[in-house]
């Protein structure tokens, strides 16, 4: 799925990482309910006039949720640099509520990058908090590498 | 001597302590020494609602139960410096812009003691060993503390070249001996850590590769170190010098510091551990007209809250700011 990307206000960005990756299906419900909502439309309405639930699920159009094969990786990753039973690993985990302090954190960063052969930028990489942050992030970057041909 | 008070509702400050202008308190906890769990109900109960969440938000007991410790830790000891005015359970905290932890005095003791109690900076550092809390009255301090004998998956030069300044990283290449260079990085890691927590603006307010710590063995720390803290010292000391980027140099204009204000101790509370300070300098605050500049304190001593504390014993200094 295209990731529609465009800047959000920090609170935008804020509640979009709390929010939950829905299984597919469901997402591809909200996106056609609110496929007439134009990014600038959305960006024009104040948000406190928003109301919070509309913005939540309006923000899932925003990142997709990561491809499952990904998102298994990246908590494979995540379970053998912390040293942890991969099962407590959810996307909704937040690195902290693992173990991880700041060292891990740099050591699952390279980690990832040497897997999925990509370059995290620093600004990115400081605002991934959960192992589903990780993992969108690892999609965006790999959908915005340029494609070799073949 | 260890002091088996039996548990005590509200806390005094040892005999004879206080927390003076230029001092850095550094205390710690060992979590293998909290072998009573029915002591961990206790101190669940002194931590607020959201603490709680907080503790029970980690996903193995082994870190609730380092988060319980931690919570604990910073509530006690800074309790300790109020006279035993304040029950633990009665601070509040607040965070800077940054998400910097900050103490709020509870309103009722600074009505009525007003300005004659210390305006406390903490810090909290936490690792499987240790649970270290650093405590001044009124200057920034930061505190970090890893397990000696950490191994990273990673190479440690590819980590160096990512994270570390060039300088810091060509320092840290020219050790052949694979062990010798794994410990200086830790170091190395710990003293940037500790710059970063101290500054309090976060990791993208001050990124490590825009300083560099430079540690050269000098003849001079030792006696440094002897006149700044109590702490044995090996005959190879350290001095630590701290080189700023010109992006460095402004964010600390922007929390009101000179390049020199920033200085570091670097210890092993035991051998199983590294811990690094960094504390703004006595001599640097321009409210305090010292002169000379030696005239700093480090006191380190290790606790179980509500059940006794003593000196850090065996604890060994390793490089200071000269």
């Amino acid at each position: 799925m295209a990731t529609i990307a465009f800047s959000m206000s920090k609170a935008a960005a804020s509640m979009c990482a709390e929010t939950k990756a829905l299984p597919l299906a469901s997402q591809k419900q909200s996106l056609t309910h609110y496929t007439g909502l134009r990014a600038s439309t959305f960006l024009a309405i104040p948000k406190t006039k928003v109301a919070a639930a509309v913005q939540q699920r309006a923000s899932l159009q925003i990142r997709c949720a990561a491809e499952p094969k990904t998102l298994e990786a990246v908590q494979g990753i995540v379970a053998t640099q912390l040293a942890v039973d991969p099962t407590i690993v959810q996307p909704s985990s937040k690195f902290s509520e693992l173990g991880a302090d700041s060292l891990d954190t740099v050591e699952i960063v390279m980690a990832l990058e040497e897997r999925f052969k990509i370059t995290m930028e620093e600004e990115g990489a400081e605002k991934i908090s959960t192992v589903q942050d990780a993992a969108d992030l690892v999609e965006d970057m790999i959908s915005s590498m340029p494609k070799v041909s073949s | 001597m260890r002091r088996l008070c039996g548990l005590k509702p509200y806390f005094e400050l040892p005999p004879g302590l206080v927390l003076r202008c230029r001092e850095v308190h550094f205390w710690c906890l060992f979590p293998e020494d909290v072998i009573d769990s029915s002591l961990l109900k206790v101190y669940e109960s002194l931590l607020s609602c959201q603490e709680r969440k907080e503790v029970y938000k980690a996903k193995t007991e082994k870190l609730q139960k380092e988060r319980l410790l931690a919570r604990t830790l910073v509530r006690t000891t800074l309790a300790r410096y109020a006279g035993g005015c304040i029950h633990p359970s009665h601070l509040e905290f607040t965070k800077n812009n940054f998400g910097k932890p900050e103490l709020l005095w509870p309103k009722y003791i600074v009505e009525k003691h007003g300005r004659k109690f210390p305006a406390l900076c903490f810090n909290l550092s936490h690792t499987d060993s240790i649970i270290a809390c650093a405590v001044t009255n009124n200057l920034m301090v930061g505190v970090d503390v890893e397990e000696s004998k950490r191994v990273t998956r990673k190479d440690l030069m590819a980590l160096a070249r990512k994270k570390f300044s060039l300088k810091e990283a060509s320092w840290l290449g020219s050790f052949q001996d694979q062990e010798r260079q794994r410990q200086q990085f830790l170091k190395l890691w710990t003293l940037k850590e500790a710059y970063v927590k101290a500054l309090g603006r976060g990791i993208s307010g001050s990124p490590l590769k825009d300083f560099t710590v430079h540690l050269k063995e000098s003849f001079w720390a030792r006696k440094m170190i002897e006149d700044a803290t109590a702490l044995s010292c090996l005959s190879e000391a350290y001095t630590i010098q701290l080189e700023l980027s010109n992006a460095a140099e402004v964010v600390l204009q922007n929390v009101g510091l000179s390049h020199d204000a920033l200085h570091f101790l670097l210890f092993q509370p035991t051998p199983l551990q590294y811990a690094s300070l960094c504390v703004q300098h006595p001599n640097v605050k321009a409210d305090l007209h010292l002169s000379t500049h030696e005239d700093w304190k480090f006191y380190f001593w290790k606790t179980l809250p509500l059940a006794w504390d003593e000196p850090l014993k065996g604890a060994t200094a390793l490089a200071i700011t000269g």
